[in-house]
């Protein structure tokens, strides 16, 4: 289904896998930012990666070893760039034209590229 | 605002009745239509399959941390057996009569 | 289906059937219990087909594994519970692999146990730098097929197999007092957990989308769970038949791995103890493999990482640290002297109370139309798969209680 669908935003969007257009994936539906107010219209606005995202989802405690752990970054995927949502949520684009895939990239650096058949 | 925010709010009326926690947001052509509220137990979370009371987003009055309040006036559900608009496998009313073509 | 892949794909699943844990518990049920745990094996490896059928066809039709699903459906909260309790779980099993892989060097060599444990972990994770997923997975599970010396052991020994045929049926020895009676309930809670651990669930469905299966291979799917997990089975209860045979009468119990390959030393000499401890290595290498890496799709999966061996270490460069530091996490824990028996015992406890979290988010999703279409669980899968979750669901509760009862199987 497309994000112009209707879409139950637990049941089918939160957590869901992200993988771009070349079919990597980027990343977890970690939560989703809405642009609006009570009772006025209220939209999509954007997909939210990232450990930062986990804020409203677990206890304090939890976020602060979270934060911890992995820090706090949180990238914002417009839903303009969703191609479709099912089993992944599927991007129109490559991870990095929306931010996605800095920590992988940089953890790239540290892999020697070479042995492997 | 972010969905989890609202997600597993605790929902009451202007009036201070208690209809439960959101456990589902419905979204129609981008934008917030309804929320579904509940006991919204883990069975019904683990199956996807969500029953309860569903809001219209124009009844919400406010979104503060850990609560939504509406309006005191919000509809009841009519009761399943004698509702002619459509529902989804689920068991919740769509909006509008149109099925999906799943 | 092609042929060829389908049998290789088959005989892998045979020799990668058998693990430390089932090594062990299968020869010490057998010197303890005579024929009477054969059923155990049996109702293990029916509910290891019904999920393992179920995780590939998932992977299959819905490309899910089973950790993004157990994300998706648990949610942040409970999921991460799950995430800690599963990799706490495997990292043990993984531990106890290593363990055994430096005990059965040390019986090959003589060389130190812990120096043979650190280097067979060196070996591992260079093989599985190297090879490609594909290999990694053939080489182990072809290799571990040497395992097969047990099931002519058991031929040779003119086993009686009228008792072994008696054993398939359920039913617990006459005569135990109350002790041994608890000890025998925690076999079977022992021997469940060790046929179904989750890792072997996270690699097969995790394995099926590195192949990229489609509803095309949902044949090869059934055909290796059912043909491959029956047969790895059948040489799972001949380590135990033997025991029976040989080490129940003389009331000789096998405590350690090396125990158990005696068994084929006995008819065949030390031609056969050479291809028993060469088959229970490769076995066993491949488990430690299995358990690493199910660990890294795990933590990959559920964190929305680039993960798989199909590509290359620098493509998935997290999922690449994660099995490492998996595999080198296991070699300290080994390397802390704790005896790797006792590792075997906690894989075999921790794993069991993970099963029911485990496999629920599978069993929804694999009844889900919305998801896997056509391809939905059938009625026999539905009910099986429900069957098995209550059966692993009562074995968790039971599984502490027991343990402590009978001090881990001691009576």
């Amino acid at each position: 289904m497309k994000p112009s669908d209707p879409i139950k935003l637990v049941a089918e969007l939160l957590d869901l896998p992200i993988m771009d257009n070349d079919g990597r994936f980027c990343g977890i539906v970690d939560d989703v930012e809405l642009k609006g107010s009570a009772g006025k219209e209220t939209r999509l606005d954007s997909l939210l990666v990232g450990p930062g995202a986990y804020r409203g989802r677990m206890p304090r405690w939890a976020f602060a070893l979270a934060r911890i752990i992995a820090g706090d970054r949180i990238t914002r995927v417009p839903v303009n760039q969703v191609a479709k949502i099912h089993t992944v949520v599927t991007l129109k684009c490559r991870a990095e034209q929306v931010g996605l895939h800095e920590v992988e990239d940089r953890v790239r650096g540290w892999i020697p590229k070479k042995g492997a058949l | 605002m972010r969905l989890s925010d609202i997600r597993d709010a605790k929902i009451k009326t202007l009036d201070g009745k208690q209809l439960g926690h959101v456990h589902e947001v419905h979204c129609d052509n981008g934008r917030i239509v309804a929320l579904m509220c509940g006991p919204g137990s883990i069975i019904e979370r683990l199956t996807a399959k969500k029953q309860g009371r569903r809001i219209a987003w124009e009844c919400v009055r406010r979104v503060a941390p850990g609560e939504v309040v509406v309006a005191p006036d919000t509809p009841e559900p009519k009761s399943s057996g004698k509702s002619s608009a459509a529902r989804t496998r689920q068991g919740t009313r769509r909006p509008s009569a149109r099925r999906s073509k799943r | 289906m092609n042929p060829l892949e389908l049998t290789l794909g088959v005989m892998t699943a045979v020799g990668g059937f058998v693990d430390i844990s089932e090594l062990v518990f299968a020869a010490k049920a057998g010197s303890l219990f005579g024929y009477a745990l054969i059923w155990a094996f049996a109702l293990g490896t029916i509910g290891i087909i019904v999920f393992s059928e179920m995780s590939g066809r998932v992977a299959a039709v819905a490309k899910q594994p089973v950790f993004n699903l157990m994300r998706h459906r648990l949610g942040l909260k409970l999921g991460l519970v799950t995430l800690a309790a599963s990799v706490l779980s495997t990292l043990i099993t993984c531990a106890a692999e290593v363990g055994g892989m430096g005990l059965i060097l040390h019986y090959l060599t003589g060389l130190s146990y812990l120096l043979m444990a650190a280097a067979s972990t060196l070996v591992l994770m260079a093989s599985m730098w190297i090879l490609p997923f594909k290999w990694i997975e053939r080489v182990y599970g072809l290799l571990g097929l040497l395992m097969i010396s047990f099931g002519a052991a058991l031929v040779a020994i003119h086993a009686p197999w009228g008792k072994i045929a008696g054993g398939f049926v359920p039913h617990m020895p006459s005569g135990l007092s109350t002790k041994e009676m608890l000890a025998f309930a925690y076999f079977v809670v022992a021997i469940l957990s060790a046929v179904l651990f989750p890792y072997e669930t996270y690699f097969y469905s995790s394995g099926g989308i590195e192949e990229q299966w489609g509803p095309k291979d949902l044949g090869t799917n059934r055909v290796t769970s059912i043909v491959g997990m029956t047969l790895g089975s059948l040489l799972a209860i001949s380590i135990l038949a033997n025991s029976a045979q040989l080490f129940g009468p003389v009331n000789v119990g096998p405590e350690v791995p090396g125990s158990a390959a005696l068994e084929v030393a006995i008819p065949f000499g030390s031609t056969g103890l050479l291809i028993a401890l060469l088959g229970m290595l490769f076995a066993v290498a491949g488990a430690a493999v299995e358990t690493c890496m199910a660990n890294a799709y795990s933590v990959a999966q559920f964190f929305g990482w680039e993960w798989g061996r199909h590509k290359k270490p620098w493509e998935a460069p997290r999922f690449t640290l994660a099995w490492i530091a998996f595999f080198l996490i296991s070699l300290a824990l080994v390397l802390t002297g704790i005896d790797p028996m006792n590792l075997v015992e906690y894989a075999v406890l921790f794993s069991i109370l993970v099963l029911p979290l485990t496999y629920l988010p599978l069993m929804l999703l694999a009844n889900d139309r919305k998801y896997m279409d056509q391809y939905v669980n059938g009625w026999l899968a539905k009910s099986l798969g429900w069957l098995f979750f209550g059966i692993i669901t009562a074995a968790a509760i039971a599984a502490i209680p027991l343990y402590l009862l009978t001090s881990g199987g001691q009576g």
